[in-house]
């Protein structure tokens, strides 16, 4: 167990790294499909931040969506 | 230990426990149902059934969601024909675009647009015209450079040179 302590503590910012690439990816290709810069992604790597980015970008009017002709607006 | 305290300790130390499971229970519920709610309304603005977000509530789910979100077809899209106007296979294909050259609307000679013919005659005996201006100019030119000077000026103020 002891021995096994100083490589987790190594592995632990790996798999952090890891784990935020494969959130953020997917997060800048919905966020460019919808017409906003992909780079507003790495918001969501803030903790409170990402909430707030995922609430305002549930609600507003995504700009590749602008042009839509009847329905919703 | 009094009987008393044992039992007054035990009373603070559930009221503790149950504070911590109360919050810990929002926390859960924030953090498992705000996903839900956020992603429905995205799902559905994309175009795709907003029911999907459910699926988030499912631990290593929620990622193929995401993305099957970043991938996937947005009918949303589609419809707009605003992003991506040049996505090749896209069905419906987006509608082009007319321009229409600008256009100057001349009218032809006869309908062209002309002066009314003035309606309006003075009466002589009414109308008078404007006493005409004073013989005597109160100011001068000046024969250099066309400055406004006072009468008999016999040098210019902007140029200085003499007037004549």
């Amino acid at each position: 167990m002891d021995d096994a302590a100083p490589f987790m503590l190594l592995l632990m910012p790996i798999i952090w790294l890891v784990m935020l690439a494969v959130i953020i990816f997917p997060h800048w290709k919905i966020f460019q499909r919808a017409g906003y810069s992909g780079a507003m992604s790495l918001l969501l790597i803030l903790p409170l931040v990402n909430i707030i980015v995922m609430f305002w970008f549930a609600f507003t009017e995504w700009p590749a969506l602008r042009g839509r002709q009847g329905g919703l607006r | 230990m009094n009987p008393e305290d044992a039992v007054g300790a035990m009373g603070a130390l559930g009221g503790l426990l149950a504070g911590g499971l109360v919050v810990v229970l929002v926390m859960i519920l924030v953090m498992a149902i705000l996903p839900v709610i956020l992603y429905w309304k995205i799902i559905s603005k994309t175009g795709n059934a907003g029911p999907i977000a459910l699926l988030m509530l499912i631990p290593l789910v929620n990622l193929i969601v995401i993305y099957w979100l970043a991938f996937a077809d947005w009918p949303a899209l589609r419809q707009a024909g605003g992003a991506y106007p040049s996505q090749p296979g896209m069905y419906p294909p987006p509608m082009p675009q007319q321009q229409y050259p600008p256009q100057q609307y001349t009218p032809p000679p006869d309908k062209a647009y002309q002066q009314p013919p003035s309606q309006f005659q003075p009466d002589p005996a009414r109308f008078q015209p404007p006493p005409s201006a004073p013989a005597a100019q109160a100011f001068m030119f000046c024969g250099n450079c066309g400055s406004k000077l006072p009468a008999g000026s016999q040098f210019c103020t902007n140029c200085g040179g003499r007037t004549s």
